[in-house]
């Protein structure tokens, strides 16, 4: 057991029964973990700091349901991918703000090329469109095992679902990505062929 | 290989960096000509960057923190204080003493009416007057508005179908004045800064002036006198005309009698005022004095200062109305029993879509309204949210109207700035006109501001 786990394990009993310091600690050991299996459920998304929030007071209300069981992070990750398919649910009532990106969307580096930059960051759009995209609990799984690397049976265990369902879950997921995709290139692809047939126009 | 064998596995593998070299050169020879494979491969490749968890430095991580820390605060119930079992019989032991000690104090009181005091009782038992006729609502007294100045709020759900019950209210504002008849033989003048509520009162419904002044004309009966309730006392009409002035601010209470006569029973005491007299009583001292007062050079009744109203500007008592002087032969408008009373009162987009719902319905939503914002008051914001989420489920009419904005509010108390932005703006673009709507765009503007 590492040095994080050991503090982990004392900050939990303490907050187990009832310290409130002992929750700000708390919050400082678990919160990129917190943001890590967000991101992993919903994708990048404008309101993650509020999805991380919200799921963070929930490991708070509920950390005197965990009887240490099962190993403190996989419970974490199933609350806490719970939180976020609840708020993917929710977000269908209320509108989604508009996420304009920051300043180093915008900016590119003096040694970049702004052309190449340009089309990674298109590519980068489109694959976040795309998985935005794919039903939710499809994409939980999808992305567990994409970016986590988690095999199905790990994410059966963590999720508290059968492995047959994961696997169903995956392969459909991973069929509509894989079409999605498909659809995007030829788009870009066409894109690109327009625009060299005009620079070459131009040229004439 | 063939082109789907590629599309499905080999560009995956490839991308992943688990392909052979034999399959890695496949593909490469393949997308140099197809420029669809290229653009998928280099698809494939930006898909962990694309899901990449986004870096949050320091400070950011440290805002984030203080707004857990803050709504949890806001929801966690208070370290309970661990009591030792002495200090609970201790704190009972003391209860109970001081339960007996009341108890012992209230057995002692002298000031209370009791059966055999005659001061108390009534020399005739009140008949009913002619309010109080059980409708299908419960009691209900009928009432038609006669005459309006400016634009007093008028909390009678029922009014238009000319009749009151219990709860109804009027409130004038300063320069504001309404006339009422209630029943047959009753006519009032609610003047400026009042508060005329209706009582269910010993089996009818029974005017009850809360604060404020008021002028009556009433058609006396004898064997059906009429009540006026007041903080402090009972008003017994003996005779027709006669103003009550109520202003539990300075604790001051005065009735002056034009014609007739009025009975002043409050407890351990009762006064008969006749004209040109004026009696009033405090709630400091027992008994009610009654003085002469020479109707000519009489000083001008001081208008009493409301208290629990904000937000009005004080009354001039030089604009102020002095009592009016009797007419010889009071003319008591009849009722309007037939056509009801066409009022035109403003209200709130929220009271008139209040108005608009059955009877139960609208209980069970001001009941559940009120269960919200005790629970938003005292800081149980998530508990709030999850029942507003709740109803905004399941209902679907414009009741939901407070429930979007109270939701906003919610977001906005836990500082969660995008969610309350965009259910401020959703609110706005539901109610452009609704009652909160001036308030929401403030909270957009505030938050824009904050989040940009």
């Amino acid at each position: 057991m590492t040095t994080r786990d050991e503090r982990l394990e004392q900050v939990v009993v303490r907050c187990r029964e009832g310290e409130q310091a002992a929750f700000s600690e708390l919050f400082r050991l678990i919160r990129t973990d917190i943001l890590r299996i967000v991101v992993s459920t919903v994708g990048p998304d404008a309101e993650l700091e509020d999805i991380v929030q919200t799921a963070s007071l929930e490991v708070f209300r509920s950390i005197r349901r965990f009887k240490g069981q099962s190993k403190f992070s996989s419970w974490l990750y199933r609350l806490v991918v719970n939180v976020a398919l609840q708020h993917l649910r929710r977000r269908k009532t209320v509108p989604r703000p508009i996420d304009v990106g920051g300043l180093a969307d915008v900016l590119v580096a003096a040694d970049e090329d702004p052309e190449s930059v340009s089309v990674h960051r298109e590519r980068l759009r489109s694959i976040r469109e795309i998985i935005q995209e794919i039903a939710p609990k499809k994409r939980a799984v999808f992305l567990m095992h994409e970016v986590d690397g988690f095999t199905p049976e790990e994410i059966a265990d963590k999720l508290g679902v059968s492995r047959l369902t994961i696997k169903s879950r995956l392969f459909y997921a991973r069929k509509d990505f894989q079409r999605k995709l498909r659809q995007q290139a030829m788009l870009m692809a066409s894109r690109e062929k327009t625009a060299k047939l005009s620079e070459s126009d131009e040229e004439v | 290989m063939t082109r789907q064998k590629i599309d499905a596995d080999l560009i995956e593998r490839v991308a992943k960096g688990t392909a052979t070299a034999t399959e890695c050169d496949h593909l490469e020879k393949a997308a140099a000509i197809d420029p669809v494979l290229r653009e998928q491969l280099a698809l494939y490749r930006a898909l962990p960057e694309a899901v990449r968890p986004p870096q949050l430095d320091e400070a950011d991580w440290m805002r984030l923190e203080r707004r857990v820390m803050a709504a949890w605060e806001s929801e966690s119930p208070r370290t309970p204080v661990r009591v030792p079992a002495w200090a609970f019989s201790a704190f009972y032991g003391a209860l109970a003493l001081v339960l007996v000690i009341m108890g012992a104090m209230l057995v002692n009181r002298t000031d209370l009416p009791t059966e055999s005091d005659t001061a108390f009782k009534l020399t005739a038992p009140p008949q009913p007057f002619d309010t109080g006729f059980p409708g299908p609502r419960g009691l209900t007294a009928a009432v038609t508005i006669d005459e309006r100045k400016g634009n007093p709020y008028v909390g009678i759900h029922s009014l238009a179908r000319g009749w009151v019950q219990g709860g109804d209210e009027i409130v004038t504002a300063a320069d504001e004045q309404v006339t009422l008849s209630l029943g047959k033989r009753a006519t009032f003048t609610l003047k400026a800064e009042s508060a005329l509520r209706f009582h269910e009162y010993k089996g009818r419904v029974s005017p009850y002036l809360a604060y404020g002044e008021i002028d009556c004309r009433i058609q006396h009966d004898p064997s059906r006198p009429f009540i006026l309730l007041t903080p402090e006392a009972r008003l017994i009409d003996i005779g027709t005309e006669f103003t009550v002035v109520v202003d539990p601010e300075n604790d001051t209470h005065r009735v002056s009698v034009r014609e007739g006569a009025v009975r002043v029973e409050r407890r351990g005491a009762t006064a008969e005022v006749h004209p040109g007299e004026e009696a009033d009583w405090s709630s400091k001292r027992r008994g009610v004095r009654v003085r002469a007062v020479p109707p000519p050079t009489k000083p001008e009744v001081r208008p009493p200062q409301v208290s629990g109203i904000p937000d009005r500007p004080e009354r001039e008592p030089a604009k102020q109305p002095r009592i009016e002087p009797a007419p010889a032969k009071p003319q008591v408008p009849q009722p309007r029993m037939d056509e009801p009373a066409q009022v035109q009162v403003t209200r709130t987009s929220w009271q008139r879509t209040l108005e608009a719902l059955p009877t139960p319905v609208r209980g069970r939503i001001v009941r559940f309204y009120d269960t919200v914002e005790r629970q938003m008051g005292s800081g149980y914001t998530q508990r709030a949210i999850l029942n507003l989420e709740n109803f905004l489920d399941r209902q679907r009419g414009p009741e939901r109207e407070k429930a979007e904005f109270l939701l906003s509010e919610c977001h906005y108390q836990l500082q969660a700035y995008a969610k309350a932005q965009a259910a401020f703006l959703h609110y706005i673009q539901t109610y452009p006109d609704g009652t909160w709507s001036e308030m929401a765009r403030f909270r957009f503007a505030e938050l824009s501001r904050k989040t940009r």
